[in-house]
């Protein structure tokens, strides 16, 4: 039983870095457009788009 | 690159009137952001981010399809951005200039804002959820409680409390306390009620070590709550329902200067400017004309189905549309903001009545019931045993926690939001099912709502051969006229064939056309063009000599919406009333086109119809006006629901609760059907949870709740009733709209 000590934090470590990962990309805006990358990544031409996106929000 | 006038975007171009669209600009590289309102789904997107391939001069094009604006890289020494807007609206994207864009562009982040917002809270609540859910099992079965293991995890699941209330509880303890506030209650007042009981009694069961508490109840609960909210904004934030003005008027106009067209930002449109007005475009301010001779296109503004002709001299109202070739006009006023205001939301006396929303309605009778229920408990119990009053207060407080209830009315109200959207009706929010269910009266305008906008049907002189037709065809042809491309488009579709020659074809500019056709002498045209009495003419009547005889009047018919009788038949045994601000010319065609009980009203101002419904209202009944134009504005703005028909998402519409795709009209009384069976299932989903609260109750007013008691009832009546209402609103729309 003593391995809970040790596995109950560690588990909830693990859980708050993909929260903290989550919450970061969110307010980062990751989730605000669900739908045009979605049809970006059909097409294979423009694979730089995402980085294009990236430059435009600098 | 392309002469100024000849393309309407040439203003965007000048980099530093459009500051709001340019976000980087230098000699060799730009970047710009476009609205493009008519992106609206996934191939869309790609056809535009596919553009730059074969488009010389453009770097990337990236969408961003939930705010349907599109950033553009380009180099503005191969290419200017006013091409690209041109070739964008080739492309049946036409960029939005309008001044709404603008000036009101902070409304747009905060939208994506209000969604992170969402997303975080929900994040935080579903995190704390699963492991609290977790490491309660243990203890549920049958790990010695009171164990080392066990305090442990009761504190972890403490201290992961503190910030599930401070994120995800937050909005509803706001919300909650806002209300009290204001000495109202909503459904935020029970759940922040049963919110604070869950925390208090939880912390106090670990704190004194006498049990896990409710945790996994609280995080639960607000969860579910968390997804109900956000299903409910799910709407169709894309659409404008409160448009006004700025969203029709051009960012800049051309004023005409030294003999040059300047790109003018139209706030600084001055009295005595000389404007140049091209067809489809909108005059900006009351002027008058100088030079040219066109028609514009008041329809919005009055009702006024035909185009009015203007000549040198015409004073031109500030919102007519162009329609036909440019004009050059002296504006008369600067731009009047206040009145441009006033005109779209007509907001003189009068309010509409006020609505509480089902939610609202029911968390105040529940507020009351629980707060009677717990008050009843603690007297009980502090005759039988005062130690346990304290705990069967909380745990009434606990149980009677409106969950289910609060999950009824987004979902079911929601899904029917979106089963609507479906049929061509877009609903501004789910309030707004619950006042289309309740309608009881219904005002419709015609012009353009009953029929078909810029879709007119003539009316022909009795007798005419089929010769004459030909020949009346071919000469209306040789015209630009809006009224000579509406009677060939009539011809056409009446089987009229394209084979006469016109020779001195002659045009009097607003009178009418003449010419020869094989030997006769033909004339169409105003009844003074034909040599008829005005007075004695019917209205809009166009007629037609043939050799100096006069055949008869070509006579304007609005062609209604196929199924408008049986719509307005389904609507059952309610007021229906039609309002025009048409003469009654085609009463007879109105009668037959709708149920025999409606009222007819001509000759209505714009006043008459907000001061109708009013008057209806006034009588008890709750008013739904159906309308189009900027004529209608005050009537929509007073009615109950106001319901505006559009053709497209970017025909002109003042403000509303409900867009209505033109061709959905007809189906008007399915969809008020459809409301009430969604008004319904939030009835029925409130007597599914009252259920569970009373079972609830049995055990918490015997003192026995147990946080494994809790823990089941509460997801298990969350859940029940989302897939009731989810389930029970498909299958209505399936049985509603099917047949």
């Amino acid at each position: 039983m003593s391995a809970f000590y040790l596995m109950v934090p560690v588990s909830i470590a693990l859980a708050t870095a993909f929260l903290y990962v989550f919450l970061k990309l969110n307010d980062n805006g990751q989730f605000d457009d669900t739908t045009s990358p979605s049809v970006r990544m059909l097409d294979d031409k423009t694979v730089d788009a995402p980085e294009a996106a990236k430059k435009e929000k600098e | 690159m392309a002469a100024p006038h000849s393309n309407p975007y040439a203003a965007l171009d000048q980099v530093d009137l459009y500051p709001h669209v340019y976000k980087h600009w230098s000699e060799n590289n730009a970047v710009a952001e476009l609205h493009l309102p008519t992106v609206h789904c996934a191939s869309c997107v790609r056809t535009l981010e596919s553009w730059p391939k074969w488009r010389d001069g453009l770097d990337s094009v990236v969408v961003d399809f939930s705010q349907q604006t599109a950033v553009i890289r380009f180099k503005p020494t191969l290419v200017s951005l006013s091409d690209l807007a041109l070739e964008l609206q080739g492309m049946s994207f036409p960029p939005d200039v309008s001044l709404a864009q603008s000036n009101s562009t902070p409304d747009r982040p905060q939208k994506s804002a209000l969604a992170r917002k969402q997303f975080k809270q929900m994040a935080v609540a579903g995190f704390v959820f699963g492991n609290t859910m977790l490491f309660a099992l243990p203890e549920y079965f049958g790990m010695e409680a009171g164990s080392d293991l066990s305090l442990f995890i009761r504190w972890i699941t403490a201290f992961l409390s503190i910030p599930l209330v401070w994120i995800s509880g937050a909005p509803f303890l706001i919300s909650g306390w806002a209300a009290l506030r204001q000495q109202t209650t909503n459904m935020d007042v029970p759940i922040s009620l049963g919110i604070a009981a869950l925390l208090l009694q939880s912390q106090w069961d670990v704190w004194t070590g006498s049990g896990p508490g409710y945790f996994d109840s609280l995080a639960g609960l607000l969860f579910f709550l968390l997804v109900g909210r956000w299903f409910q904004s799910q709407t169709y934030s894309a659409l404008h329902f409160e448009r006004d003005y700025r969203s029709f008027f051009p960012f800049s106009v051309w004023v005409v200067h030294n003999g040059k067209e300047v790109a003018t930002p139209l706030e600084s449109l001055k009295t005595g400017d000389l404007v140049r007005v091209r067809h489809g475009e909108m005059v900006p301010v009351e002027s008058t004309v100088l030079e040219g001779v066109s028609a514009v296109d008041v329809s919005f503004l009055t009702g006024e189905a035909q185009p009015q002709d203007v000549a040198p001299g015409s004073r031109v109202p500030a919102g007519a549309q162009l329609v036909g070739g440019a004009l050059l006009l002296r504006a008369e006023k600067a731009l009047d903001q206040k009145y441009l205001t006033s005109l779209w939301s007509e907001d003189t006396g009068g309010r509409r009545p006020q609505w509480t929303a089902l939610t609202d309605r029911l968390g105040r009778a529940f507020t009351g019931v629980v707060l009677g229920i717990s008050a009843a408990a603690a007297l009980v119990w502090a005759f039988l045993d005062p130690s346990l009053m304290v705990p069967v207060v909380t745990s009434v407080l606990i149980v009677a926690c409106p969950c289910a209830l609060a999950l009824a009315v987004p979902f079911a109200l929601g899904n029917s939001v979106r089963l609507l959207g479906r049929q061509g009706a877009f609903v501004k929010s789910t309030a707004t099912v619950e006042r289309l269910a309740a309608v009881g009266a219904w005002v419709f305008d015609k012009t353009g709502t009953l029929t078909v906008a810029g879709s007119v049907q003539w009316s022909e002189p009795s007798g005419i051969t089929s010769l004459q037709r030909i020949a009346l065809r071919a000469l209306a042809n040789q015209s630009a006229h809006p009224l000579s491309r509406s009677l060939v488009q009539h011809f056409t579709t009446q089987g009229t064939v394209d084979e006469g020659v016109v020779a001195q074809f002659e045009e009097v500019l607003g009178l009418g056309i003449s010419g020869v056709v094989g030997s006769k002498i033909y004339r169409l045209g105003s009844p003074v063009f034909c040599n008829q009495d005005p007075d004695a003419a019917p209205d809009h009547a166009l007629g037609a000599v043939e050799d100096g005889v006069f055949l008869g009047w070509f006579l304007p018919l609005s062609s209604f919406r196929p199924g408008l009788n049986q719509a307005l038949s389904g609507l059952g045994s309610v007021p229906i009333s039609v309002l025009t601000g048409d003469t009654d010319g085609e009463r007879q065609a109105l009668l037959a086109a709708v149920p025999s009980q409606t009222e007819l009203r001509f000759r209505q101002k714009p006043e008459d119809k907000k001061a109708y419904v009013q008057a209806l209202q006034e009588r008890g009944f709750s008013v739904a006006m159906v309308g189009d134009g900027l004529n209608d504005a005050g009537a929509l703005a007073q009615s109950d629901v106001g319901i505006t028909v559009a053709e497209d998402a970017l025909h002109f519409a003042p403000a509303c609760d409900v867009l209505l795709r033109g061709d959905a009209l007809p189906q008007l009384d399915r969809m008020q059907r459809f409301a009430q069976a969604g008004v319904r299932a939030v009835r029925l989903s409130i007597f599914m949870s009252l259920a569970y609260n009373v079972v609830g109750l049995s055990f918490a007013v015997r003192g026995a709740l147990t946080p494994e008691v809790s823990a089941i009832l509460m997801p298990l009546s969350s859940l029940s009733v989302v897939a009731f209402t989810t389930l029970y609103t498909r299958r209505q729309a399936q049985k509603i709209f099917a047949s």
